[in-house]
């Protein structure tokens, strides 16, 4: 079921969690509304998860990547866990070159290892 | 054999020679890594630090073992008491790496002026 | 490898070199004022200076296989006279050490050995020596032996060092192709890499090894890759950095890097150089690392009866 679609940010509702697509960029108006669409879904409540695919990102700087990074901690103080999936070889090799803080990050190629990863989580939790 | 030192080929080829030299003087497997580590430490040191330099390894008779001197033209190093502290860094990651070397050579000794250069001798007794 | 193109960096580089052969050499001005002194004596002499040198160039057997062209050896005089009117002038700049760089790359590339380029310098100096004897001021005369004589180490030690470049260059060219003929990464399970690294890691083959890797456990969609380090003959900070990198990278693609091989040796260079591991996932041998890599996707081994 999708909830909303705007061009750059597609967010859906699948297996009780919440998969955001980034379309196009991390930049900061795409930062905003992913934080706008995810986080307001997370305060309506019943969220398991959320898991951000970039497969369709052929560059992420470092900036963006930060940016990233808190709306999933943000989500994680709001207690749901979260994950990334689809970085990219190119995307990665830059992201170590530029060595970002990756503690305590969820990484995954897929979206289906992306929820696996979700369900250890909730399951480790619990 | 004291040999210029300004890129990886040049490296690859003193520990060789390094090899060489700790074999004819009788040196154990361990003891042979840790003077080819030495060496290698000093190596990128010198290149990272100073583009070029220059290391000589040398069999030592009484007692026996062996000796690496390594020299450079570079930077120096300001404060030798704050670079021989493990975990002190001023140009990246893991530090100059002196104090690893210092604990895996028997004799350590470093002579370095700022603006001048540096030169570290240690040895390896068998 | 020949470079021919005078960058900024190059020409700082130059002027940097020119400081340093200064001091090395310990050459004042007085000296450079000798120099030019000497060459009052010699420069109106020059072409049969020229002449002397290659009486005795002639008699080397390394002779014919450069001038066995007479055009080509006309040539090459013209430009010797330069190249010594040049020294007499003796300005000790950025300019001066980039010509002497030349000068000796275009020795080196058309093969004229370092011997051979030194008995030449040695001539040289002595034709030199001999003209500032019989026709420079009498005062004078050892001390401007002496400066003459420190610039000529200076020029000597300038065609020496583009010498060991060159061969540097052509070893690294060598080193490199024989590090790009390194181990592929190999899918050993579903889901499982492993990529043994043998011998010596640097940056260049690091970051080779680093980009197959990232792309073969895409292509796999791989969730353990096993690097076995018990060929590498030695981990220094470098290569733990070069290693810590690739545990980062793999982790962003949801694979676990598992380092495996590590003997009781390194490990304990390891220690020395106050490396810490951390959550890096290390084993001893290629077994352990196997076992783990099995449980960790799902397979359980069991012994046939």
């Amino acid at each position: 079921m999708m909830l909303q679609n705007d061009a750059r940010v597609t967010v859906v509702r699948t297996r009780g969690r919440l998969l955001a697509t980034v379309q196009s960029d991390l930049s900061g108006a795409v930062l905003t509304e992913l934080k706008r669409q995810l986080l307001g879904s997370l305060a309506e409540g019943d969220c398991a998860g959320i898991v951000v695919d970039v497969s369709a990102l052929d560059l992420i700087d470092g900036h963006e990547f930060k940016g990233l990074r808190s709306v999933l901690s943000i989500a994680g103080v709001m207690g749901c866990p979260a994950a990334i999936c689809g970085l990219s070889p190119g995307v990665v090799s830059s992201l170590i070159d530029l060595d970002v803080d990756i503690r305590r990050l969820v990484a995954t190629l897929s979206v289906d290892d992306a929820m696996a990863s979700l369900d250890h989580l909730s399951a480790a939790a619990s | 054999m004291r040999l210029r030192v300004a890129t990886d080929a040049d490296l690859s080829r003193l520990l060789f020679l390094t090899h060489g030299s700790c074999a004819r003087v009788g040196l154990s497997r361990g003891q042979t890594i840790q003077v080819a580590t030495a060496v290698s430490e000093l190596g990128h040191n010198i290149m990272k630090y100073a583009g070029s330099g220059f290391i000589q390894v040398r069999a030592l008779a009484d007692p026996v073992g062996v000796e690496i001197i390594a020299d450079d033209t570079g930077p120096g190093i300001e404060n030798c008491d704050d670079a021989l502290r493990d975990h002190f860094s001023t140009g990246g990651t893991l530090g100059l790496g002196l104090p690893g070397v210092r604990r895996m050579m028997d004799s350590f000794e470093i002579d370095s002026r700022p603006g001048v250069g540096t030169r570290v001798a240690a040895r390896k007794y068998l | 490898m020949l470079n021919t193109v005078q960058s900024d960096t190059v020409s700082t580089t130059d002027a940097r070199q020119a400081e340093i052969l200064r001091s090395r050499y310990e050459i004042t001005d007085g000296d450079l004022e000798r120099v030019r002194v000497a060459g009052t004596a010699v420069i109106p002499q020059l072409s049969s200076v020229v002449a002397d040198f290659y009486v005795w160039l002639e008699s080397r057997p390394e002779f014919p296989l450069f001038f066995s062209d007479p055009d080509n050896l006309a040539r090459v005089q013209g430009l010797q006279s330069g190249v010594w009117m040049t020294f007499f002038g003796a300005d000790l700049s950025a300019d001066y050490v980039g010509e002497r760089r030349r000068i000796g790359q275009i020795h080196a590339n058309i093969g004229v050995s370092l011997s051979l380029y030194l008995a030449g310098m040695e001539q040289w100096l002595q034709l030199f020596v001999s003209r500032v004897n019989s026709d420079a001021p009498g005062a004078d005369r050892n001390a401007i032996v002496a400066a003459v004589t420190k610039m000529m180490y200076v020029d000597v030690d300038i065609v020496i060092n583009t010498y060991l470049e060159n061969t540097n260059a052509v070893l690294s060219a060598q080193s490199d192709s024989l590090m790009r003929m390194s181990t592929p990464v190999t899918s050993i399970w579903d889901r499982i890499l492993m990529l043994p690294i043998v011998g010596l890691i640097d940056s260049k083959r690091a970051k080779d090894i680093m980009s197959s890797m990232l792309r073969k456990i895409a292509d796999t969609q791989s969730r353990i890759v096993i690097v076995d380090i018990s060929g590498v003959a030695i981990v220094d900070t470098a290569v733990a950095n070069h290693l810590l990198k690739m545990t980062r990278a793999t982790r962003l693609m949801g694979c676990e890097c598992i380092i495996s091989g590590l003997s009781p040796e390194i490990a304990e260079t390891i220690v020395d150089l106050g490396i810490d591991v951390g959550d890096i996932r290390t084993t001893a041998n290629l077994r352990d690392a196997l076992k783990y890599a099995f449980e960790a996707v799902g397979i359980s081994l069991k012994e046939m009866p």
